[in-house]
């Protein structure tokens, strides 16, 4: 019994000892405490890094709908065009994880002794905090407005009502000054800079302005002026410039470079094999599995003819033909979409439109690489921020300030149309004579610049066409009616055969009924699968006759809080005109 | 002569694998042993078997007796026969027996209830022979924690399969084997791939967290198939808080023990079996391999989707397909590979065959191999065991096919010091590989990743190779690539990878027995495995217009890459522990108590290089491309100490309380300790004297019952650490992914222990002389403080909720194992036959969670784990007339997302063939209301999907060296909503590019012709986001399943004719696994437990096993 005694007692001793030593105390080995991170310039590089991966990818710039909106068509419409969307339970955009990942930033990097160098990245924080903030109020209106982490029991927060789309404004503009104050001032393609900061201004400002303008919302005044004031730094500067070559092949081998071009390039985003990332543009623009994009007939209309008028003063523009429209047109559409006689990069033969891969017959052209690409592999790299859309940032926030005058228009749009050897937008001739065409697209332009203005859309619309800006546009504009209208390719005057390039050979049958026995190197449209205005008469192709596109104003121009964060938090409010039943 | 060759051979292997080679081992040349004749005097030696035969010159005599019970009562009916031949007899009413067998000869007296007893004939006329009454289902020896017990005094949920159960099974994994042995031991694998482990669960649902059962192998944690089944002495699971409180950490899941086999006390006996088999496939392969009909039923599939077809075909394309269509093999007028320009005038290849992609990719024949080996023994105060198990098999594919291989060995030596002190060692290794060919995961189980799977894009209309020998690649007719080149890269065999697995564990123990009845046992345990794995890519080239090569451009097939992988973990494990028992007239006292303490380190090394320099050569100094490494590393600790007292009185009242005091590195100092006490008690009710007069029937009857109380540590190592971690991001600058630090995930103030409360009551009896016997439990489990995401916070806190003990959970279930054994006497031979069953279920419910609105997006209280919430689908609409009427009442469009979006107006429209969806809330649209429990919108729950009454069921009989063993296994009722990505069970309605078809495809889909089939109107990827992706009563399937798990036949050769050869046993079996199903799924192309897993289905397929194989003792 003693020597049971004893064990016992042995046992406990040791196991009482084993409460207050360090055998128990593990630590993570290979992950990092935030207890004292931020100490070093590279872990502050390497933090802020991670905030990169909110710019879109290639994706988001050249396919992502609704941001194409009515620039091209698909086989399926999405919920924002129909006028389909209902009020998710989750989700519906209304994440804040990257807003943690910056908060937290700003709230600990004080730990980093070197106010100089920590005041660098706490501009980074904040441009991203501003690129956030930006698209919150893009897609919200009014959001809560949080500048540091919030707390698992901070009930006051978690719980707290919206804030004003105005006051959340002035926290972006402070943001943004921040940054352009203190971010490097040196040019980086693919880093952020100061020139990056004043280029997201210009872009949140001329929103945020020409938003408020045509919804009715005071200060638009002051918005456009601070969107006018970023472009004009950036212009003043001279950094930045358009990339030029030949006009007939400039603007297209932008969109191609495997580097993005460091002249006109604020930011991209970059694309490698070799590491490898890549991304599918050509698959998702020549295959037929992805929605079978094509440029609207619309947008082909919009492009000037190359000595500077307009081609929808045409009396028969309407009936054109694809070959007879593309003659003597913009040379931007020549590089936008394939016209006759265009060759993919590399290769010897001409390539036609494939219907089968575009719904409109208008196949675009921009950024497809050579056919060794074809299987997703693309490593051409993506623009986010581009000089371009400064310029027309700057011409649109001028002429809607209106503070314009054809100087303005000397120093932005005109490059633009130099790059493609095309005459000058002349601000007179066009506000003299505003382009019915356009009048009849954009309704709630007004006041003396109304003809120049629609030129600028005009312009703005041609010059970034698949780069990802047209939805927001609409919105801005307050022309989300537009998607409502009958979206349309090509026009066909009936069935028949046709060569469609005049190149004396016949490449398109268009019949009804049994289909013809094959030709090679033809391709045939089934009257009933390809819907025309007049059926086997020809006309405009229809995409999508059957949809029901509807666009309510009053609900539409923002998307809804989901549900369930309703229920959690009852003082949020929902958007006007969404029904969610709580 | 023979004994010290065996002996000697026995040393030669011991010495050999302790790697001390002792040449004096061998100084025994064999022919000393071999060739020598047996004399008579051995036979009458003490041999108790009398193994060494007898010349067969023998006279017979003539034997007589009585045999009695332990009180003297003649027995009736005892089977007595001469054993190693037919002869035989049975006793008479006064237990008398009369037989005349060759002297020499070996008596059996045998009968039911007995211990069957052998006597050996010399020179006697009578033999009378008292039987020992066979308690051993009583009396049987069961491990428990730090110690053992007879069953007779357990008084917690314990079951128990001894090693002889389990390997008679040719399985290479012992979860295989264990796989419906053990009532409430729940084994689901899910696949098939050669060495897959199973996963094991005790009891059901502990933690909405997950956990696995604590299993400890010789008392040490380890993995449960990293041990050779032919080791095993027995596997014990104990289930209840009572079993398990010793190990109360860990022991929330239950624990399995696996114990084993010691070295056996006397002279050396070698073992040695074998198994050689096939195993084929499992679900049925019959598919369609015309190109006609293959790229029919996928072109119309996609038309009405997307308004193209998949195969891009033409009319013409179509004729040429359809000339051919009877063409089994290529007709020489009629090639499967023509010359065509293409749209640019171009020569390009185009396909019309009818290739049987799936025998060309898989194999139906993969060979299996097993050997094993074992010798054991003792001599004077040493004893020693020495195994070793080699297994391989080849695996499904054909073209260069995978393999695996596994290597066991063992080593257990113990030496007696002196009188009160043992030591002993006990080492074990386990390698395993395997290689394979092709992608880095040739079966992805990762949702969404179809680019890289073989079940899409082998359109039979496609062959693997141009007339040229070049491989195909693309058509070049529509944008897809030939099978995502999962061919191409196989033939060209220069992408590969292999995964070995090492460890290697010992263990060194001293047991000190001082004093009678104290025993001290001390043991220290290293361990270290080592896991590695690479994987290399090869650019592979394929040829679309003749006579020209390119670069397949799916990122899989062009790159050239070696990745490679290193994680070296180590363990140590220290127990010390005492127990005293000690008898005081009617009362027995046991007290145990003992401490315990491990520490597991892990490190990971990773490294991936870009363009190496040669093909066929794979290592990182031959890179001259990119480099990016990795590393990673943790460790954590857990120490407790235990006790566990047992007291009984007379035999017949029994209590036991047990405990343990534990603490882990997982917690904060403040919440690192837990104590974990549990109490239980039994009341053996047939010792009582009332009970006398049932013991006739009901021989034994014990009642238990249990409480107590357990813990869960399986938390992520520093989940109240708070810490950042890093990686690489998708966004370059120069070249280079950007390297990030992320922010630290939200950490919960206060982190400690779930604990698992549970209320156990139990049975135990025997019946009919112990031919029947029966365990029954039943059981209530309530785990509190789950660690859980805790309440759903706004999305503007901007992270997932950190994880706190935030929910509680409660399972009901039950158990029951029966078991009857009997003999007869069948043309003079006993009949020995058994039939054993186990059945268990079990149901879990959410009794707190901080959810008031019941989101069904989190858990919700009064929630039952695996209700599925479904529409109700009423069946086709006959008509389009009847659709449009019903259109005008109810809009089914947002669950109709597929027919919405279809190209034309025809198709858009709501017809015939369409699905009606019921509107349940009759506000006239199909939606998920706002996802509450209060508004779950049209729907409700229409099934669950835990798996209902898992059983097995055994039947074995054996009679003249005859064996017969069949086993079934299975689950009664368990829901699975086919998976969007299941294209196995959805084919052209998920993704309309499907290789394999079934046969009889054409019938289950509907037409006007073809009303009442089981799929609707041909819509490809209805199954992707539309009606037949969301749960609905029509399409859920019920994968409960009977398996005829294993038959084997066996049959032992007459030790008389082995015994010639010095072989003390031989025995031949034949054997077959998973013979046949038994399942209401729908379909025969799945399998039910290859969806229980990977609810996509797209796993390496499980087979079917057919093997043959001897076991040899001498």
């Amino acid at each position: 019994m003693k020597l049971l005694k004893n064990t016992i007692a042995v046992l406990t001793i040791l196991s009482v000892m084993s409460c207050n030593d360090d055998f128990m105390e593990r630590y993570p080995l290979s992950q990092l405490s935030p207890e004292n991170s931020f100490t070093s310039e590279t872990e502050l590089q390497a933090y802020t890094n991670g905030f990169y991966s909110v710019f879109p990818a290639a994706l988001d710039v050249f396919y992502h709908n609704p941001l194409q909106a009515d620039d091209d068509a698909r086989t399926t419409v999405p919920d924002e065009l129909r006028g389909s969307r209902t009020v998710p339970t989750t989700g519906g955009g209304w994440n804040w994880s990257e807003l943690r990942r910056i908060n937290f930033f700003l709230d600990h990097s004080h730990r980093f002794e070197n106010e100089q160098i920590r005041a660098q990245y706490d501009a980074l924080a904040r441009f991203f905090r501003a690129y956030f903030y930006y698209e919150k109020v893009q897609r919200f209106g009014d959001v809560p407005w949080y500048d540091t982490v919030i707390e698992m029991d901070d009930e006051e927060n978690l719980l707290r009502a919206r804030d004003s789309r105005e006051f959340v404004m002035e926290r972006i503009a402070e943001d943004l000054d921040y940054a352009i104050e203190h971010l490097d001032a040196g040019k980086s393609v693919y880093r952020v800079t100061k020139w990056t900061a004043l280029a997201l201004k210009s872009r949140v400002f001329l929103f945020e302005g020409t938003f408020r303008k045509y919804h009715g919302i005071p200060g638009w005044e002051q918005m456009l002026d601070l969107s006018i004031a970023a472009s004009d730094e950036l212009i003043s500067s001279g950094g930045y410039g358009i990339y030029t070559s030949s006009p007939e092949t400039a603007y297209h081998e932008l969109f191609v470079l495997k580097d993005a071009d460091p002249t006109e390039m604020i930011l991209a985003r970059q694309y490698d094999a070799s590491v490898p990332f890549v991304h599918s543009v050509n698959f998702y623009t020549l295959s037929v599995s992805y929605g079978r994009p094509g440029v609207l007939r619309q947008v082909v209309q919009s492009y000037l003819n190359a000595d500077g008028t307009r081609f929808t003063d045409h009396p028969e523009y309407e009936t054109m033909q694809w070959f007879e429209e593309t003659q003597n047109r913009d040379p931007r559409l020549s590089q936008t979409i394939r016209t006759p006689g265009y060759k993919r990069i590399g290769e010897n033969s001409v390539s036609l439109p494939d219907f089968a891969a575009s719904i409109t017959g208008y196949q675009y052209t921009k950024f497809v690489l050579a056919p060794a690409y074809d299987q997703g592999n693309c490593d051409n790299d993506m623009p986010i921020f581009r000089y371009a859309e400064i310029l027309l940032n700057y011409a649109e926030a001028k002429a809607e300030r209106g503070t314009i005058d054809q100087s303005d228009i000397d120093r932005s749009i005109k490059l633009l149309r130099d790059r493609v050897g095309m005459p000058s937008l002349d601000m007179d001739y066009a506000n003299a004579n505003p382009d019915p065409f356009l009048e009849d697209q954009y309704v709630n332009v007004s006041g003396a610049n109304k003809g120049l203005i629609l030129e600028i859309r005009r312009e703005r619309r041609v010059e970034l066409i698949r780069e990802g800006h047209r939805w927001h546009d609409l919105l801005r504009w307050r022309e989300g009616s537009l998607l409502t209208r009958e979206f349309h390719g090509m026009y066909f005057p009936g069935v028949g055969t046709y060569d469609i390039d005049r190149d004396g050979t016949i490449d398109l049958h268009i019949y009804e009924g049994e289909r013809p026995a094959s030709v090679p190197g033809r391709q045939y449209i089934s009257i009933g699968e390809v819907v025309f205005e007049h059926g086997a008469a020809g006309g405009r192709i229809v995409v999508n006759p059957s949809v029901v596109k509807e666009w309510d104003e009053n609900k539409d121009y923002l998307y809804p809080i989901p549900t369930q964060e309703r229920l959690l938090n009852p003082n949020l409010q929902q958007n006007p005109g969404w029904v969610d039943g709580i | 002569m023979k004994n010290r060759f065996i002996e000697g051979l026995s040393a030669a292997l011991l010495t050999a694998s302790i790697l001390c080679f002792d040449a004096k081992a061998m100084d025994h040349p064999s022919s000393n042993g071999v060739g020598h004749k047996m004399t008579p005097s051995h036979l009458g030696g003490s041999s108790p078997d009398g193994k060494f035969s007898l010349s067969p010159a023998s006279e017979d005599i003539v034997v007589s007796g009585v045999v009695r019970d332990s009180r003297g009562e003649p027995i009736p009916g005892v089977t007595v026969s001469v054993q190693g031949t037919s002869t035989g007899t049975a006793t008479d009413l006064d237990g008398r027996y009369s037989l005349a067998v060759p002297e020499g000869s070996t008596l059996v007296f045998s009968f039911i209830g007995f211990v069957s007893q052998r006597m050996v004939v010399e020179n006697q006329s009578t033999i009378d022979v008292t039987l020992e009454e066979d308690v051993a289902a009583l009396e049987e020896i069961v491990v428990v924690g730090y110690g053992t017990q007879k069953r007779i005094n357990l008084t917690g949920a314990v079951s128990q399969v001894s090693g002889e159960q389990l390997e008679n099974r040719p399985v290479q994994n012992l979860t295989q084997s264990l796989q419906g042995t053990i009532p409430n031991l729940n084994v689901t694998f899910g696949s098939g791939k050669p060495g897959q482990s199973g996963n094991l669960n005790i009891r059901g649902n502990t933690s909405i967290n997950g956990g696995s059962p604590l299993v400890l192998i010789d008392g040490v944690p380890g993995d449960i198939d990293r041990i050779n089944t032919y080791d095993v002495e027995s596997v014990t699971v104990l289930k209840d808080a009572s079993a398990s409180a010793v190990y109360g950490a860990r022991a929330a899941f239950g624990v399995i023990l696996v114990t084993t086999k010691k070295a056996k006390e006397g002279k050396a006996i070698i073992n040695y079996s074998n198994n050689f088999g096939f195993k084929t496939h499992l679900t049925n392969t019959d598919f369609i391999t015309s190109g006609y009909w293959n790229a029919k039923l996928n072109d119309e599939a996609m038309y009405n989707a997307l308004g193209n077809t998949n195969t891009r075909y033409t009319d013409e394309d179509y004729e040429e397909l359809w000339q051919r269509v009877n063409d089994k093999t290529e007709h020489p007028d009629r090639p499967w590979v023509v010359v065509k320009p293409n749209a640019n005038g171009r020569d390009m290849y185009r396909y019309y065959g009818n290739f049987d992609w799936f025998n060309y990719l898989f194999n139906e024949r993969r060979p299996t191999h097993q050997h094993n080996l074992s010798v054991s023994g003792s001599s004077d105060k040493l004893r020693y065991l020495v195994s070793a198990n080699m297994s391989g098999e080849e695996g499904i594919w054909k073209i260069n096919p995978d393999n695996y291989s596994r290597y066991n060995m063992r080593s257990k030596i113990d030496v007696d010091l002196n009188k009160i002190l043992t030591v002993s060692n006990n080492t074990r290794f386990f390698k395993s590989n395997y290689s394979w060919f092709g992608l880095e995961n040739n079966f992805p189980t990762v949702t969404n990743n179809v680019a890289a799977n073989h079940l899409y894009h082998f359109m039979p209309a496609y062959v693997p190779r141009n007339p040229d020998g070049t491989l195909t690649g693309y058509t070049g007719v529509n944008s897809y690539s030939v099978g995502y080149g999962m061919h191409a890269i196989m033939e060209n065999g220069k992408s590969k990878g292999e995964e070995n697995e090492n460890e290697f564990v010992t263990t060194f123990e001293a047991i000190l027995t001082p004093i009678k009845g104290l025993r001290v046992t001390a043991n220290y345990t290293y361990g270290q495995e080592t896991l590695s794995n690479y994987y290399r890519a090869v650019r592979v080239q394929y040829s679309k217009f003749p006579g020209v090569l390119e670069n397949f451009a799916l990122g899989n097939l062009n790159r050239d890459q070696l990745k490679e992988r290193i994680n070296m973990n180590q363990f140590q494990v220290v127990n010390l522990f005492g127990d005293y028992e000690r008898n005081i007239n009617e009362h027995y006292f046991k007290v145990m108590a003992g401490f315990n303490q491990e520490v597991r380190t892990f490190k990971t090394l990773s490294a991936t290089g870009n363009e190496l320099l040669s093909e066929d050569l794979n290592d990182l100094n031959l890179v001259s491309g990119e480099h990016v490494l990795g590393g990673g590393a943790s460790e954590w600790a857990l120490r407790g100490a235990f006790y566990r007292v047992n007291y009984d009185y007379k035999g017949k009242y029994f209590f036991e309380a047990s405990g343990r005091y534990d603490g882990t590195s997982r917690f904060a100092k403040s919440d690192r300790f837990g104590f974990f006490p549990s109490f239980s008690t039994g009341w053996v009710v047939s010792e009582e004297k009332f009970f006398d007069p049932l013991e006739k029937v009901l021989n034994t009857l014990k009642l238990r019952y249990s409480y107590g109380t357990l813990g869960n540590q399986d938390v992520a190592t520093y989940a109240y650490i708070s810490s950042m971690s890093t990686g690489l991001i998708s966004y370059l600058v120069d070249g280079q992914r950007l390297n990030v630090i992320n922010n630290p995930a939200p950490v919960a103030p206060s982190l400690t222990w779930e604990r698992s409360v549970t209320n156990n009551i139990g049975l135990d009896a025997t019946f009919f002389a112990n031919r029947l016997s029966l365990s029954a439990d039943a059981y209530i489990r309530d785990t509190e403080d789950m660690l859980t995401l805790g309440k759903t916070l706004p999305e503007v806190f901007g992270a997932s909720e950190p994880r706190e003990n935030a929910a509680d959970l409660r399972t009901k279930g039950f158990e029951i194992a029966i078991n009857w054994n009997d003999e007869f006497t069948l043309g003079n031979k006993p009949f020995r036959y058994s039939i054993g069953g186990v059945l268990a279920d079990y149901t879990a419910e959410i009794t707190r969670f901080d959810n008031p609105n019941k989101l069904l997006s989190n858990y919700y209280e009064g929630q039952r784990l695996g209700d599925i919430w479904g529409y109700s689908y009423d069946g086709f609409f006959k008509t389009t007339a009847e659709a449009q009427e019903y259109a005008a009442i109810v809009n089914q469009d947002p669950i109709n997302r597929r027919r919405v979006q279809a190209p034309t107006a025809e198709l858009k429209m709501l017809q015939a063939g369409d699905i009606k969806i019921l509107d349940l809330d009759g506000n006239g649209i199909i939606s998920t209301g706002a996802n509450t429990l209060d508004d779950p919108g049209d729907r409700r729950i229409i099934g669950n999907s835990q798996p209902r009454y898992t059983f097995g069921l055994n039947l074995s009989g054996s009679w003249n060296n005859f064996d017969l063993a069949v086993f079934f296994q299975g689950v009664g009722r368990q829901h699975w909503y086919p998976h969007l990505e299941s294209q196995q069970f959805w084919h052209t309605y998920a993704r309309p590019y499907g290789s394999f078809l079934p046969a009889n495809y054409q019938d289950m889909i509907w037409s006007p012709e073809n009303p009442d089939s089981y799929f609707p109107f041909h819509r490809g990827y209805a199954a992707q986001n539309s009606e037949m992706s969301v749960a609905n009563d029509m399409y859920l399937q019920d994968i409960g399943y009977i398996r005829l798990k294993n038959l084997s036949i066996g049959y032992t050769l007459p030790s008389e004719l082995t015994s010639r050869f010095r072989v003390e046993r031989l025995r031949i079996y034949t054997s077959a696994e998973n013979l046949h199903t038994w399942t209401k799924l729908e379909t025969d192309y799945l399998d039910p437990e290859e969806v229980m897993i990977d609810p996509t289905g797209r796993t390496y397929p499980m087979a079917k096993t057919f093997s043959a194989g001897i076991q040899l003792t001498f």
